[in-house]
């Protein structure tokens, strides 16, 4: 029985620590507390007199993705800098069944935006919305999906990927092309066809497939695909998500071909091999959400259609692999990129039943 | 539909099988001694983070590949501390610590390197150097489990500690030194999965790899050779679905994506009468006090 | 612990009796040296992680106490903390207390994950389809009763393997949640998805949604998961069902001697931790999401495994570290948001705590030295 009775001095020790601990604690918490409570006067004060607008965002992944979720982070960075925003607060790596909470916490904090960077985070979203009457939501369905104070904003992938398709065949020899995502949804889907449309017109037999590859993160597996599809003749790869396409430059430094990066420049992750890479302008999109939050334009909240032609996108070519790319196709690129421009050409979306 | 059974397959069935087997390897040690190690995917984790910053210091994916083993071994050391010593239940124990490798990598990464910087490649192996690798590591364990005294004390302390105890080996030594051992290998094959095909390191990078091990230990009845296999089977099933997805685009994608662990679970239900775990799997080993 | 790998315990000689999983203090351990341990360990183990965490977070240049108030104040401080905290717990403890039966008695299921999706599939494609003109609280009972029946008969299957065919419990139901999340990703794709939009996900649930409560809206999955804890607690201590469970875990050789097949009492107590388990992912599709979408659980399944487990497989253990869990991650995440700290830090400091807690309640129930 001594074992049990060292446990419980053991505890009893513990628990004395703790009281110890806690009665420290509250002392310090009282200057604290003053020390935050000041802060938070100058903070309000400043941000007061400024009048600027200040945003949320809610993201799926981590910040530092170099794809999807930074393109939000470095948006809103982007507009911090320029003092369109005071300043904006982010949450990582937020699951679905958690983004109510996220988003209720930043409109109860005042949020003049609140961004959920996902198309999964949509209902609930809308849930809550209409307890914020003078907050605009948003979340990233692709679809004008907008309804009362939750805006909808536009991934127009689909349309670089037309104009990357043109490029990569103008480098790549097979013109086959290699698609996949993390699971089949319509953008992604979308993204593939269009990108295949455009290699097209360089190269009429140009073809490919497109898989699934189970999982958006998994860079082995989307390696694995890429390399399956490479025994097919696969040269020009376009990923959709960040593991298919992490996966993808990792098999085309093994198997050649060239890649195009996602949502991010990519081209500084792999110089050798990421022909075009898809960047996606969010902070021209947070830039409209901003202004019509100030202006009060917060119900009905438009969708906020950024096309490519507006600036919404933007292709970054890398000036390492640019000579690759041959002069019939950079000619085929610049026509239908003033199309797409001045809005003579739609690069359509579908959707398959 | 043209055959999908190639050389390109099966290389990348093995591609895929290395870094489970690895693991699965080194949960089937730790099992044998009658630990249940569900750290197997932390372990893997911190050696692939071990492999990756190793290498990216040194420039030599093999100091990456012996500092992911160091990673894991310390895992495995305290797991050990954990359920051999503190006797504490191997469930959580096994759970919480893969939680807090796949948390602290994840931080430690992004400290290093930041946000918005691109992290290096480092050098990478290749794949017959880790095949090879893996394969004499296979033969060693097979050797040493079921061809050495160490071996049998070690199966034994699985089996029937009591006895092993009054035989006058140490039950507790000889089960850390198998969660070690175990870690050793699991962080190896993060390690191999970082520095071989893939050069980079990300979030949760081993992507539930060390899993899929825990379930091959089982399905190989604690068996090394039959667990290489199953590793096989199962990287085999991953690049056939990848390759039978583009082909049969009538069948839902989704149903090849459960393919592996259909298949897993199939032979499972074949072999499972035959099935004979260490009889004393998950029981810490209480000396009787007098 | 044994017939967490091997074969299920009609095919395998029993394990040798094994530690009770609630370990029974000595005799002349009085009543407040229990409650000490029992709140000893815990409190002990949140003091270490929250001193270490203070290290990281001052690393992190944050000042740690004002770090530590925002976590306190995102459960305390503001009108939807405590019901945040509740609803996350929901599912969790409702998991849970299934497992602490199927633990109970050995039968190691730690798939709730998958029962989780296909309850919650299985009942969405009720409720959004052949019920759907039911009137309200028809169709959220027989709703809840198809996510039950399905969820119990995922974890059935693996009963199935296990039984007939001796594959055991642990893997199988392991795999079949890799199975289940293929299930899920099908369904919201093709059959279940909402044709008013291009989004993989069902329709949203609509008359099929759970009522709620009070200005937060606390949705009534929570109440549920409060009257079946302490009804798990009386089975358990009460009924021929409950003895036998805890009898299977002591000594299946004597329970089959005297009593019934232990392989019955496994079934039946992966039935009722898979049923729960379906009953939490309908819960979470019609109390939190609306719809059924692929990320419906961000691992409920396995967060009940630790739950369970440190709850000390003790219902009302389980409801005690259910909510205690869910309200650090709540705070956690004020914290988060408040001084944009990674969220790795913090995931690293609930996985701390769990550890220790698992540490010192083996340290604290200890009855022996070598």
């Amino acid at each position: 029985m001594a074992s049990t009775k060292r446990c419980t001095r053991t505890i009893a020790a513990s628990l004395a620590s703790f009281a110890l601990l806690v009665t420290a604690c509250g002392d310090d918490d009282a200057e604290a507390v003053d020390a935050v409570a000041e802060e938070e006067a100058t903070a309000t004060g400043s941000a007061a007199s400024e009048e600027l607008p200040t945003l949320a965002i809610i993201l799926s992944g981590q910040v530092n993705d170099y794809s999807w979720n930074q393109a939000a982070y470095d948006g809103a960075e982007a507009l911090k800098e320029e003092g369109v925003i005071a300043d904006f607060a982010y949450q990582e790596s937020v699951a679905d069944a958690d983004v109510e909470r996220a988003t209720r916490a930043y409109a109860e904090d005042g949020y003049d935006v609140v961004v959920g960077h996902s198309f999964n985070y949509g209902e609930a979203i809308k849930k809550l919305a209409p307890d914020y009457p003078e907050v605009l939501f948003a979340y990233a369905g692709g679809f004008g999906d907008s309804s009362g104070n939750v805006a909808d904003y536009a991934q127009p992938f689909h349309e670089a990927a037309y104009l990357q398709g043109i490029l990569t065949a103008g480098a790549a020899e097979n013109d086959i092309a290699a698609g996949a995502a993390g699971f089949d949804i319509p953008v992604c889907e979308n993204m593939f066809q269009r990108f295949v449309e455009g290699a097209q017109l360089v190269n009429p037999d140009a073809d490919g497939t497109y898989l699934a590859v189970g999982d958006w993160n998994d860079v082995q597996m989307g390696k694995e695909t890429a390399l399956g599809q490479v025994d097919g003749g696969a040269d020009m790869f376009i990923g959709c998500g960040q593991g298919p396409t992490l996966g993808h430059i990792e098999a085309a430094k093994e198997a050649g071909g060239y890649v195009t990066g996602y949502v991010g420049d990519m081209s500084e992750l792999a110089p050798d091999v990421v022909l075009t890479s898809t960047v996606w302008r969010l902070d021209q999109v947070f830039r409209e959400m901003v202004a019509d939050a100030v202006a009060g334009n917060v119900d009905p909240a438009p969708y906020y259609e950024i096309t490519f032609a507006e600036g919404g996108m933007e292709i970054a070519i890398n000036p390492e692999l640019e000579g690759e790319i041959s002069p019939e196709a950079m000619a085929i690129y610049e026509e239908e990129l003033a199309k797409v421009e001045s809005g003579e050409l739609v690069v359509p979306f579908e959707v398959s039943e | 539909m043209d055959a999908v059974l190639t050389v390109a397959t099966l290389s990348a069935a093995l591609r895929l099988a290395v870094p489970v087997a690895l693991a699965a390897l080194g949960g089937l040690v730790n099992e044998r001694a009658g630990v249940l190690n569900l750290a197997l995917e932390g372990m893997m984790i911190s050696g692939a983070l071990g492999g990756y910053l190793a290498t990216n210091e040194t420039g030599s994916p093999w100091v990456g590949l012996v500092a992911g083993a160091a990673a894991g071994a310390l895992v495995g050391l305290v797991l050990s501390l954990a359920v051999v010593h503190v006797k504490a239940n191997q469930m959580v124990a096994g759970l919480g610590i893969t939680l807090l490798c796949t948390a602290a990598t994840t931080y430690l990464f992004r400290t290093i390197f930041g946000i918005g910087t691109v992290p290096p490649r480092i050098e990478r192996i290749g794949m017959d150097a880790l095949v090879l690798l893996t394969i004499a590591l296979f033969a060693l364990a097979w050797f040493v489990l079921t061809r050495t005294t160490l071996g049998l004390a070690l199966t034994a302390a699985g089996d029937a500690p009591v006895a092993v105890d009054a035989l006058g080996y140490r039950v507790d030594r000889l089960r850390t030194g198998a969660t070690v051992v175990s870690g050793v290998l699991a962080g190896l094959g993060g390690a191999a999965l970082v520095c071989g095909p893939l050069g980079l390191f990300l979030e949760n990078v081993t992507h539930g790899r060390g899993w899929v091990a825990l379930a091959l230990v089982v399905f190989a009845r604690w068996r090394p050779w039959a667990c290489l296999a199953g590793a096989l089977l199962f990287g085999l099933c991953d690049a056939l679905q990848l390759r039978l997805q583009g082909q049969a685009t009538a069948v839902p994608y989704e149903l090849f994506l459960a393919l592996p662990y259909l298949i897993t679970l199939a032979a499972l239900v074949v072999r499972g009468r035959a099935s004979r775990a260490p009889l004393a799997l998950g029981e810490p080993f209480q000396r009787a006090t007098t | 612990m044994t017939d967490v790998v091997s074969a299920p315990p009609t095919t395998v000689a029993p394990p040798p009796p094994a530690p009770d999983p609630t370990p029974v203090p000595p005799a002349t351990a009085s009543r407040r040296r229990r409650a000490g341990r029992a709140l000893g360990v815990p409190v002990g183990a949140v003091v270490i992680a929250l001193l270490v965490g203070a290290i990281v977070i001052a690393v992190e240049g944050h000042p740690p106490l004002d770090v530590y108030r925002s976590m306190v104040e995102g459960v305390t401080g503001s009108r939807f903390g405590w019901r945040d905290t509740l609803t996350r717990a929901c599912p969790v403890v409702l998991i849970a207390v299934g497992l602490s039966f199927a633990y109970r008695a050995r039968v190691y299921n730690i798939g709730p994950e998958g029962q989780l999706l296909v309850g919650a599939t299985a009942a969405t494609a009720w409720a959004t389809g052949p019920a759907g003109s039911l009137p309200g609280p028809v169709l959220i009972v027989t709703s809840i009763a198809m996510g039950a029946v399905a969820g119990a008969a995922w974890a059935g299957l693996a009963a199935w393997f296990g039984n007939r065919f001796g594959a055991s419990v642990v893997i199988s139901t392991l795999l079949l949640v890799y199975v289940a999340e293929a299930l899920l990703a099908y369904a919201v794709r093709v059959p279940l998805k909402d044709p008013a939009g291009i989004l993989p996900q069902s329709r949203v649930l609509g008359g099929a949604e759970l009522p709620v409560i009070g200005d937060v809206r606390l949705h009534v999955g929570v109440l549920l998961a409060a009257v079946v804890a302490p009804v798990a607690w009386l089975v358990l201590q009460r009924t021929r069902f409950g003895f036998r469970v805890r009898a299977m875990g002591h000594n299946s050789e004597a329970l089959e001697a005297n009593e019934l097949p232990a392989a019955r009492i496994a079934t039946r107590v992966l039935l009722l931790s898979g049923g729960l388990a379906g009953i939490a992912g309908y819960i979470q599709v019609a109390g939190v999401q609306g719809r059924l979408i692929q990320g419906l659980s961000p691992g409920f399944g396995f967060a009940a495994i630790t739950v369970a487990l440190v709850g000390r497989l003790h219902p009302v253990g389980v409801v005690v570290s259910g909510v205690l869990l869910s309200a650090m991650l709540i705070g956690a995440e004020s914290a988060q948001r408040d001084f944009a700290l990674p969220v790795s830090a913090v995931s690293m400091l609930q996985a701390l705590v769990v550890v220790l807690v698992v540490c010192g309640d083996a340290l604290a129930y200890r009855r022996w030295r070598t």
